[in-house]
Formats: structure tokens, sequence, C-alpha cells
């Protein structure tokens, strides 16, 4: 893999001499990824929060295990994907479908309102949000992995398995099972089929 | 379905496949009514997906404190890594293993029969109470022959070594 061209590596070669101010930067840039990450696992805000947490942590504790050939936000969802998937499996955490908290009603009202959406569209939104959720929900651990790297982290299918400790070809077919199943969940809502 | 080609559709709608197969798939794409719309489907979902805002967090300043006040804390990973290190390589018996010893005791100190609260007396229960660490390595582990009592006798020294 071609050493990366920004400074997060660096930032991350720091942060495994020490750097505490260097680990900062990297968490004020990458905190809000994690958090949605963990979120598509644990289903609740401040669970994720948490989660987020935890695996920034474990990041700083694995930082001597970095290589700059490793493209930095690879690494960090290698760690994450390790730490959501081991606690699963321990139990530590549910999936559960996301619930919208009351503060987060008001930031989906205030993007509205900066957006321009309609309430219509906003509901819309908030529907469809509830299906990717519950279609999530029924997919296994790893094809929620990919999907959510590959979908809501424009992350590459190479930068995915790498992630994954998969091969690319495993992580095309997880992606497509995973893809199609929330295609069908979507498919179902806009039939009124789901309930919101 | 069912096509050798719906595999690799939401690859190609992702533009992940090699050149190569990108160009089989979109031949494949004109004659296969069924991959059409599958792909169509993977099309609208993905451009749905993007459409989707993205649920807000940020590293507000308490998670931010709180984060790096945890990074001075010991490594609790660690810290358990190195007790299971160091737990005893010998279960030690559960207090109903040893109580169900303790009985067997009795009842064999007392014959075959079952006991009888008045048959036992003091003496022999004060002696099964004061031998307690003695039943836990020999009678729960079931050792009854003389090498294996030398190995119980000296299980200390099996436990510290590495």
């Amino acid at each position: 893999m071609e050493a990366e061209a920004d400074g997060d590596a660096e930032l991350m070669l720091k942060v495994a001499a020490g750097d505490k101010a260097a680990f900062a930067a990297l968490y004020d840039r990458y905190q809000p990824s994690v958090a949605r990450f963990a979120l598509r696992f644990v289903g609740d805000r401040s669970r994720a929060e948490e989660v987020a947490q935890d695996i920034f942590v474990k990041l700083y504790r694995n930082a001597k295990g970095y290589r700059p050939s490793a493209k930095f936000k690879t690494f960090l969802f290698r760690v994450a994907t390790n730490h959501c998937l081991n606690e699963l499996r321990r139990g530590e955490y549910r999936v559960t479908p996301r619930k919208e908290e009351p503060e987060e009603k008001e930031t989906s009202l205030e993007a509205t309102l900066a957006g321009g959406l309609s309430p219509d569209e906003a509901l819309a939104g908030k529907e469809m949000e509830a299906a990717v959720g519950q279609a999530l929900a029924k997919m296994s651990e790893r094809e929620r992995a990919a999907f959510t790297m590959c979908r809501f982290e424009g992350m590459a299918y190479r930068e995915i398995a790498e992630a994954l400790s998969a091969s690319e070809a495993a992580v095309k077919s997880l992606i497509h099972r995973a893809t199609l199943a929330v295609a069908r969940k979507l498919e179902e809502l806009q039939a009124g089929k789901v309930p919101a | 379905m069912g096509c050798a080609f719906e595999e690799d559709l939401t690859a190609y709608v992702d533009g992940e496949l090699p050149a190569a197969r990108a160009k089989e798939v979109e031949g494949h794409l004109t004659s296969c009514a069924s991959c059409r719309a599958t792909e169509g489907l993977l099309r609208r979902t993905v451009a749905q997906l993007d459409a989707l805002p993205a649920p807000a967090f940020a590293p507000t300043p308490r998670l931010r404190r709180e984060l790096m006040e945890r990074l001075e804390e010991p490594d609790n990973v660690l810290v358990a890594k190195v007790k299971a290190w160091l737990r005893p390589r010998v279960l030690v018996p559960s207090l109903g293993a040893m109580a169900a010893a303790a009985l067997a005791v009795v009842m064999v100190a007392h014959g075959r029969n079952a006991p009888d609260a008045s048959q036992l007396d003091v003496a022999s229960d004060l002696d099964v109470v004061s031998n307690m660490d003695v039943l836990e390595d020999y009678d729960v582990l079931g050792v009854d022959n003389p090498d294996d009592l030398d190995v119980v006798q000296n299980l200390k020294e099996l436990e510290v070594s590495p």
C-alpha cells in the first residue's frame, strides 16, 4: 500500500512516540466517524459515544503497532471493527434498531432548516433511517461492518478488506448482500410495508 | 435471480470492479432484464443512502477531557492478563464441592449408611473442618495413589512456576 499523503499517518507516528496533542488532533478529526460506526452496532447514541471512547483508548494503547504503510483510517477502523465485533461476541453490546433521542431531534431540526428540507422530506429521511436500522440489525456483524464502512464512511473495498482482515472478494460479497438487504427494506418502506 | 453476474452488480455500481469485468457486466446488462432491474434498484438505494443525513456526533470538550484522563490510567487489559497469568494453575474447589467432600468423609467415617444426626459427634465434625485444606487437595481432586499425592503435596511449587 502506498504511504499516506495526508498528515494522519504523521500524527499517528507522533502518538506512538507518546505525543498526546497529536492524539487529541486525531480524536477531534475522527471521533464522529468512529461514533457513527459504533452506533450501527449498539443502536444507542450515548452508548455509541462510550464505545467510541473505548476504541480511542485502544487506538492509543496500540499506537506502536501502527505502520505508516497502512492508511491511518484503515488502521483506525480495524481497531474499531475488532473492538465492536469482540465486544458483541462477549455480549457487552446489543444491536437494536436506532431510536432518535431528544438531542438528536433538535440537531435534525436544525439540519432540516439549514438544509432547506421540507417537513415531509425530513420525515421521509427519518423513516428511511429507521428502515436502514432494521435491515442492519438483521445482518451478520461482518456485513454490517463492511456496509457501514462502505456506505457511510466512503471507504474503498480494498481498505475495508484490510480493516476486516478479509479478501476483497469476500468484502465484495458482504457489501453486495448488505446493500441488497437494505434495498429490499427500502422497497418495502416505499410500498408502505415497513412501520416507521 | 440466480444469475452468475448478480453477485458483481453492487461492485459494478460502486465502480469497484476491474475494467475487464466491468465491461463484461455492462454487456450482460443489455441482455438480462433481471440483472438490469437489480442494478437499477442498487443505484437508487446507493443514491438514497448518500442523501441520508449522517447522525451528528462531535468530540465535545467533556468527552475529550474524559478520554485524556483515561489515557493516564493503567491498561486494564494488561492488568487482567497479568492477573490471569499469576492465577494458580489448579482449580480451587467451589464451596459446594468442598461441602460435598466434607459430607463424603463424614459418611465414610460413620459407615456406608445414610448419616444419622445423632451419630455425628462434635469431635469428628471438628476434625473435618480442621482438615478442610487437606480435603480440598485430596478428596475433591480424586487423588488416591502415592504418586498423585506427592504431586498434590508439591502443588505450591508447581503453581509459582511460569
